[in-house]
């Protein structure tokens, strides 16, 4: 129950920040493990990611996996 | 842009859970990080103002043109979070509620309560359907 509340919790904010990017995947991506990049040794990565959009609204959330 | 991360806060967290939830929003279009060391938790709460807290089961949105520099991420446009049983927001995202007892000490002055953590799906869209629209529109703030 509630991975379906957080699922939708992110598809309507994802609308809010969606801008060029697309929810639907590819073929490849369907087959392909998602990447879960591990920000233990810095938060680097994710600072990158969050600047490489700067033109862009972007939604960031964090998230217990249980 | 949509920046999903998985922190460890709950009994049973650890990579492996993050793994497979991360799978559930594979096809969100934005990257998946593990936030093992709460890091990030802990710069997310001192961006919001409430340093000293591990932020997490929160949302957050950024304008166009926020930056995060060597000074740290930016304070969000908007944040939603669950906290103390209550769904509690950053200053100006919703109107507060009239009873505010629930809201946790450590966000005094930053945040408010804005309302039940059952609303909480009710709440995000509140703030995220104006902020589309304003975006769609090319408004940055």
């Amino acid at each position: 129950m509630k991975r379906v509340l957080v699922l939708t919790l992110l598809v309507v904010a994802a609308g809010a920040c969606k801008s060029k990017a697309t929810a639907s995947p590819d073929a490849s991506a369907a087959t392909a493990a998602v990447k879960l990049s591990d920000l233990s040794g810095s938060l680097d990565s994710v600072r990158a990611e969050f600047n490489a959009h700067r033109r862009e609204a972007r939604f960031l959330t964090l998230l217990s996996p249980a | 842009m949509p920046i999903v991360v998985w922190i460890p806060m709950l009994d049973g967290d650890a990579l492996r859970a993050a793994g497979e939830a991360s799978e559930r929003f594979r096809d969100l279009p934005g990257p998946q990080f593990w936030d093992g060391e709460t890091k990030l938790g802990t710069e997310v709460a001192r961006s919001i103002g409430a340093s000293g807290w591990t932020a997490w089961d929160i949302y957050l949105f950024y304008p166009p043109g926020a930056e995060w520099t060597d000074l740290g991420l930016p304070p969000p446009e908007a944040a939603l979070a669950q906290a103390g049983g209550v769904v509690v927001g950053t200053k100006g995202t919703l109107p507060p509620v009239a009873d505010q007892a629930r809201l946790p000490k450590r966000m005094s002055g930053s945040a408010d309560v804005v309302g039940e953590q059952a609303n909480l799906e009710a709440l995000l869209a509140q703030v995220a359907e104006p902020l589309a629209r304003r975006y769609a529109a090319g408004g940055d703030r």
